[in-house]
């Protein structure tokens, strides 16, 4: 029979029937219906085992502090472990599953772990599973995983969207209960920029779960009219299902939006939006949590937070049980039997453990057992609650007891910063203290003002405080705030019963009275820790796993921190609380991700000539977050190798045309760019002619080198720096330091124009050719235009462009840059034009490979721990002017003569294969650290040499030229006699390039 | 002349082909016909600036139209760059020849680094919450604000060109990704808005059965 | 964190790019070159690049607007709270011969 357990009234919609599943079975709620009032509704009272004794579990709350009711929700890929049923809203065709038993939930085979509970107390595993030492990874670990956890991943890509947002506000209210509802009117009014988030998918907080009024009408009949009239208001945005999880500096919270979790996966749509919100003031408007009272066998399911049991039968229409006791502290537990009783449901029992006469009208209690300074001492039953045992012996029937500690305030993203809580005696709880998060206050239950009416004024005066600071906003709109009364609420601290061991002494060893449902802990497990000497309330919270897990122990903490007090012979203040971080809930690893994941992990660039190289085959490379041409396959290659040998003779016989777009570029210009240059590069500028190119040598301050590449003094105060493609960023940024911070008085300007030219290196015996055929009316004859020089020009009947002639390859070369946008048909162009002097288009790998062949560096040997002297370059560090790196350069240390130099490699047997990252030890010696020489940093097979060569770092290298030596690399077990040898391998003297 | 040189210019390319993308509540398209030059000068001497740009400077974060240079960007205390109508791919000589003194003012034509996009419609600014981490509300971000800021990894150049529309300059190599990534939060906030509509909430006394 | 920009206001961190302590634009001056390798240039710059006070409590500091204006700017802040007490352009520090008492 479906909903065998609902009774009348309650804010669901009963004209929207919904279908769902729970371990296989059909079963049936309504729209307005979590899962776990759904379930109750249901009589589906048995929902999950407990984390380490696998002991029968059932739903304690109805909010998001649920430590029992985690279940998988969905299918496949869509499987979420964990969830909490209080939270999760019933949709149509849900799929709920149990999760951490095995077998199924009613005879769960791990069950056994209960039995052996003596023996599983707190810190077992560290003292029994300590040796030996290696058995921890392979064994006790994977055993232990095994039976005790929460639910499965399902190890499969998450199929849905994430997306990531940003919102700012003058006002930010967290949490829609009566204070920020009251809040939010009073801000709304004012006409500031007001944020609302509440994390249920109904705003009203408790006033959806009591029997209240507000301003003579029904309390959730006003909440919904008040959020009505808010979401009318432009500057007012009110967002259900988001919960702000963290404050962090400056007036910035983080929020989670559910988008379609309550409707399920929808195409098209972000599931989750995680908000950065910015406010400038923010009122902290949480509510509070009820906590439950300590004592044996308190964890069966049917033993439930009275609040919640209100709540069940208040909003959901649900009863929790048929026939209710209640346990309580305080006068709220009271309001509980009484608010069941209105809806025809039987009470049982109220027992209060207070010394003190029935608060209020009991009337309605009359068949009820009314106990005075009372409590419960046992329970009883296997799979669901039978009955409840008085200190008398007395046993009172019961399937469920409906549980009242007293209330926490949800202190915790007032704490998020410096915020440490304080204590207050009269509710015997923590209120938010310290230094709260910059912008925030506190009002409503959150700060301790557990009454309505008090909560509804804390609320709206707490708004006005806010806003008063805040130019530009008139209060004088706000209004009055909402009325209500203020309910009895008197607590008397009554944290757990007193064990009374010689009634229980044969199975005393079982009899546990549970602290925190999610973890298993015990109070004893809580004395187990402060009688090991583990008593500070951090170290408890380690030892014994209290408030850890999903749910940071949001009904636990405070009655922990009461057992641990009488354990340890000191008050709850002068324990002081853990601390609490983010996330106030959970927050999926999917949704901070947003959409940075895949192939949009980070942005890709592409090149002008990308389509073009698409179109002939190319390879393409990721070098930072460009896509580089490797090399381009020709039909008959079958390795890459053939085909990067091709690029490199052709080029070298004949013109090859690579795509250099990458490498940074910025224009500098100014009167005092001369000046600049000179004291940025460790060699001289400023006395380079007008359409001359320089190669450069910067340092960093601290002497060893930064980056290398060419300067064009293309004008009048105008120069044009390269830098290598992954240094493009850093060099800017360490320009404009220079510039801005060591210089401002240089008359000197920089702009980044990497990506404005599209630029084709052309080199080989007959690139001259090829530009003759590309440029207008340019003279390019070697007395006319000779290496390094450069020039503005125009080419292809005129259009203008840059023309450079340096060489990485070690070619007659030249660099010609077009505006980007004519950078794929001056591919083409070129590729056309040149097809009769067999021109070949060629990628970074054979770039690298003529590199090698030349000596020419790149990343592998500007590590930042090379110095120009390391790469032979040490004469280019002008000793007639300071610049950057100058001065400390010259420490001893860097001009050791002993230091690694840069040197080239041969394998004295011309057939086999160098290695880069191997190390060089001498002749006969061990390979260990202390004979490491240096190391291979580059290499490469030279097509022009017919074999593999390599550059590398040697300890006095240019001095020990035609050594032998061997190249080890242990890690791939390889070793080869290398020869030392000049780092130019091809055309040491450049004349081909100076052709 | 050479002879073997081909008597017809190179054809220029833009970043995503003119693409447009329309939804109804949001359109795109891709701004070819503009050319960006920044122009460069010493902080101190802003006034002199603005006498050669006609009496006219913007401050940092806004924009405004001039008659000689375009609208100008104030992106940096600095710089301020031309956003101008045209196709000429070397617009600095262009716009240095209409100012009757260049000294201190150095022109770099970017038009070739960036890509225009503009982005307009009923959810746009739906759309650019999800996007932009800057606030965007008439009250800060008013017409012709302008500001450069980071998107999904990317360095973005963001002006207001009316209520519900604006230009976002995104460097040229990377549209692609860019587009995706905005395309991609089009369609969300779309298919959203079936799902938010049912989301308002029922009156208790009119929903108890 | 939010940095409160002396020309743009409030901007989040992300787009800045921190550097380190603010006595970076205290940069020594080596008028001779002869002087560059000297013991007297070599503890000028060690001292310079490598020695930094490291305080609880108020320290200036370098960060680079990367993805904004391209202003180099001196924070002020409070290493112990993350209160941010001054934010000026380093172009006007530097300027005016930063901070001696920062050293």
């Amino acid at each position: 029979m479906s909903n065998v357990n609902r009774v009348a009234g309650g804010q669901i919609e009963r004209s929207r029937k919904l279908s769902f599943s729970f371990d296989g079975k059909r079963l049936t709620g309504y729209s307005g219906d979590t899962l776990a009032s759904a379930l109750l509704a249901n009589g589906e009272v048995l929902v999950g085992r407990s984390f380490k004794y696998h002991r029968p579990r059932g739903i304690v709350s109805a909010g998001v502090e649920e430590p029992n009711a985690l279940v998988e929700i969905g299918t496949g890929p869509r499987r979420d472990p964990n969830v909490r049923a209080t939270v999760q809203e019933l949709h149509e065709g849900l799929v709920a599953t149990s999760q951490n038993r095995r077998g199924s939930l009613r005879h769960d085979l791990m069950a056994i772990n209960d039995l052996a509970s003596p023996l599983l107390a707190a810190g077992f595993y560290y003292k029994t599973f300590m040796w030996p030492k290696a058995f921890w990874e392979k064994v006790y670990e994977p055993a232990i995983r095994h039976s005790a956890g929460l639910g499965r991943l399902s190890m499969e890509p998450d199929p849905d969207s994430y997306d990531k947002g940003f919102l700012f506000a003058d006002l930010l209210i967290i949490g829609a209960g009566p204070a920020g509802l009251a809040a939010a009117l009073a801000a709304g009014r004012t006409g500031a920029r007001v944020i609302l988030c509440e994390e249920d998918f109904k705003t009203g907080g408790r006033l959806n779960a009591e029997r209240y009024s507000v301003d003579d009408a029904d309390a959730a009949h006003w909440a919904a009219t008040t959020t009505e009239s808010l979401r009318n208001m432009s500057n007012v945005r009110v967002m259900t299902r988001t919960s702000v999880y963290g404050a962090y500096d400056h007036g910035v919270y983080g929020a989670l939006e559910r988008v379609t979790d309550h409707v399920g996966a929808v195409t098209g749509c972000a599931r989750q939006v995680l908000w950065r919100i910015r406010a400038t003031r923010c009122v902290l408007s949480a509510g509070a949590t009820e906590r439950p009272i300590a004592f044996t066998n308190n964890d069966r399911p049917g033993i439930m937070l009275a609040g919640a049991v209100r709540t069940y039968v208040n909003r959901f229409g649900v009863a929790p049980g048929k026939r209710v006791a209640v346990f309580t502290n305080n006068d709220d537990g009271w309001r509980t039997a009484r608010d069941l009783a209105a809806a025809s449901i039987e009470i049982t029992a109220v027992i209060d453990a207070r010394d003190v006469p029935p608060p209020g009208d009991i009337s309605a209690l009359q068949g009820a057992r009314l106990v005075r300074a009372g409590a419960v001492v046992d329970t009883h039953g296997r799979h669901a609650l039978k009955n409840i045992q008085l200190a008398n012996g007395d046993t009172i029937p019961a399937d469920c007891l409906a549980v009242s500690g007293g209330w926490n305030p949800n202190v915790h993203l007032s704490c998020h910063q410096r915020g440490r809580p304080t204590w207050r005696e009269d509710i015997a709880s923590f209120v938010p203290g310290g230094v709260l998060p910059t912008g925030m206050s506190v009002a409503g239950a959150a700060n301790g003002e557990l009454t309505l009416g008090t909560a509804l004024r804390n609320g709206h005066n707490a708004a006005l405080a806010a806003l008063e600071t805040l130019p530009s906003i008139s209060l004088d709109a706000a209004g009055a705030p909402p009325s209500a009364e203020d309910e009895s609420g008197f607590v008397e601290a009554y944290w757990r019963v007193p064990e009374k061991s010689s009634a229980f002494r044969l199975s005393g060893a079982w009899k546990r009275q549970w602290v925190d449902y999610q973890n298993d802990v015990t109070v004893k497990d809580i004395k187990l820790s402060v009688q090991e000497g583990f008593s500070a309330v951090e170290h408890v919270k380690r030892y014994t796993t209290l408030g850890m897990a999903t749910d940071q122990g949001k009904t636990s903490n405070v009655l922990g921190l009461a057992v641990l007090a009488d354990a340890s012979g000191r008050s709850i203040p002068e324990i002081g609380t853990t601390i609490f971080r983010p996330p106030w809930t959970p927050v999926p690893i999917a949704a901070l991700a947003g959409a940075s994941r895949g192939a949009h992990f980070r942005p890709t660039r592409l090149t002008p000539s990308h389509t073009w190289a698409t179109e002939n085959g190319a390879t393409f490379v990721e070098v930072g977050n460009w896509l580089r041409a490797q090399w381009f396959s020709q039909p008959g290659e079958t390795t890459w190798r053939q085909t990067v040998d091709r690029e490199v003779t052709q080029t070298r016989t004949a013109v090859g045309v690579c795509d250099v777009t990458t490498l940074g570029k910025i224009d500098i210009q100014g009167t005092d760019s001369g000046v600049f240059l000179d004291r940025v590069y460790a060699n001289t500028f400023s006395t380079l002619a007008v359409g001359k190119v320089r190669y450069g040598i910067m340092l960093r301050e601290d002497g060893f080198a930064m980056d290398d590449g060419t300067t064009a003094h293309i004008a009048q105060d105008h120069y044009i720096m390269t830098t290598t493609t992954a240094n493009a960023v850093p060099v800017f940024r360490h320009l404009e330091f220079c510039r801005q911070c060591l210089w401002p008085e240089l008359d000197v300007h920089l702009v980044s124009t990497t990506e404005a030219w599209a630029q084709y290196a052309i080199a080989g015996p007959r690139s001259r050719e090829l530009v003759a055929r590309i440029v207008d009316d340019l003279d390019v004859s070697n007395e006319a235009f000779p290496f390094m020089g450069c020039a503005e020009t125009t080419v292809c009947c005129g259009l203008t462009a840059r023309l450079f002639r340096i060489s990485f390859s070690g070619e007659l070369a030249y660099e010609l840059a077009v505006p980007t946008r004519y950078g794929d048909s001056l591919m083409r162009r070129l590729m056309s034009e040149g097809k009769s002097l067999g021109v070949v288009p060629y990628g970074t790998e054979a770039l690298g490979v003529m590199r090698i062949e030349k000596g020419h560096c790149t990343g592998n040997e500007l590590t930042g721990q090379t110095t120009a002297a390391d790469i032979g370059l040490g004469r280019m560090v002008s000793q007639k002017k300071d610049s950057i790196g100058n001065a400390l350069s010259q420490r001893p240390g860097l001009k050791d003569p002993d230091r690694p130099q840069l040197v080239g490699f041969k394998p004295v047997d011309r057939n086999a294969q160098l290695r880069a990252g191997a190390h060089f030890i001498e002749k006969g010696a061990a390979v260990v650290t202390a004979n490491d020489q240096g190391w291979m940093s580059s290499v490469a097979y030279s097509p022009s040499l017919g074999h593999s060569i390599g550059l590398g770092f040697i300890r006095r290298g240019q001095e020990r030229i035609g050594e032998r030596v061997r190249a080890c690399d242990p890690l791939r077990g390889e070793e080869h006699d290398v020869e030392i040898c000049s780092a130019h391998f091809v055309d040491p003297d450049g004349e081909r390039l100076r052709a | 002349m050479p002879e073997h040189m081909p008597n017809h210019a190179l054809q220029p390319t833009t970043a995503l082909g003119g693409r447009t993308l329309n939804t109804g509540s949001v359109s795109i398209y891709e701004v070819t016909e503009r050319a960006l030059v920044s122009l460069a000068f010493k902080a101190s001497d802003r006034e002199h600036v603005s006498a050669v740009l006609g009496g006219s400077l913007p401050a940092v974060g806004s924009s405004l139209a001039s008659h000689l240079a375009g609208r100008l960007l104030g992106l940096q205390i600095d710089q301020t760059w031309c956003l101008i109508e045209s196709t000429d791919s070397a617009m600095d000589k262009v716009i240095a020849r209409k100012l009757s003194d260049t000294r201190g003012i150095y022109l770099t034509d970017q038009s070739d680094a960036w890509t225009i996009l503009a982005l307009s419609g009923d959810t746009c600014r739906q759309v650019l919450e999800r996007l932009c981490p800057l606030d965007l509300d008439e009250s800060v971000f008013p017409i012709d604000a302008v500001a450069r800021t980071v998107i999904e990894h990317t360095g973005v150049i963001i002006l207001r060109t009316g209520r519900d529309s604006f230009e976002l300059i995104t460097p040229r190599s990377s549209t692609a990704s860019f587009m995706h990534a905005i395309e991609t939060v089009v369609e969300h906030v779309r298919n959203e808005i079936p799902v938010r509509s049912q989301d308002r909430q029922q009156d208790p006394t009119t929903s108890n059965a | 964190m939010q940095i409160p920009h002396p020309l743009l206001g409030l901007r989040d961190a992300s787009e800045f790019v921190y550097l380190g302590d603010a006595s970076l634009l205290n940069r020594p001056s080596v008028d001779d070159p002869a002087e560059l390798g000297s013991d007297a240039t070599l503890d000028a710059f060690h001292e310079y690049l490598h020695l930094r006070h490291n305080p609880a409590g108020v320290h200036k500091e370098l960060w680079f607007h990367e993805q904004g204006d391209r202003s180099w700017l001196v924070v002020t802040r409070d290493t112990t709270t993350h209160e941010i007490l001054d934010c000026a352009l380093a172009r006007d520090v530097a300027g005016a011969s930063f901070g001696a008492e920062s050293t």
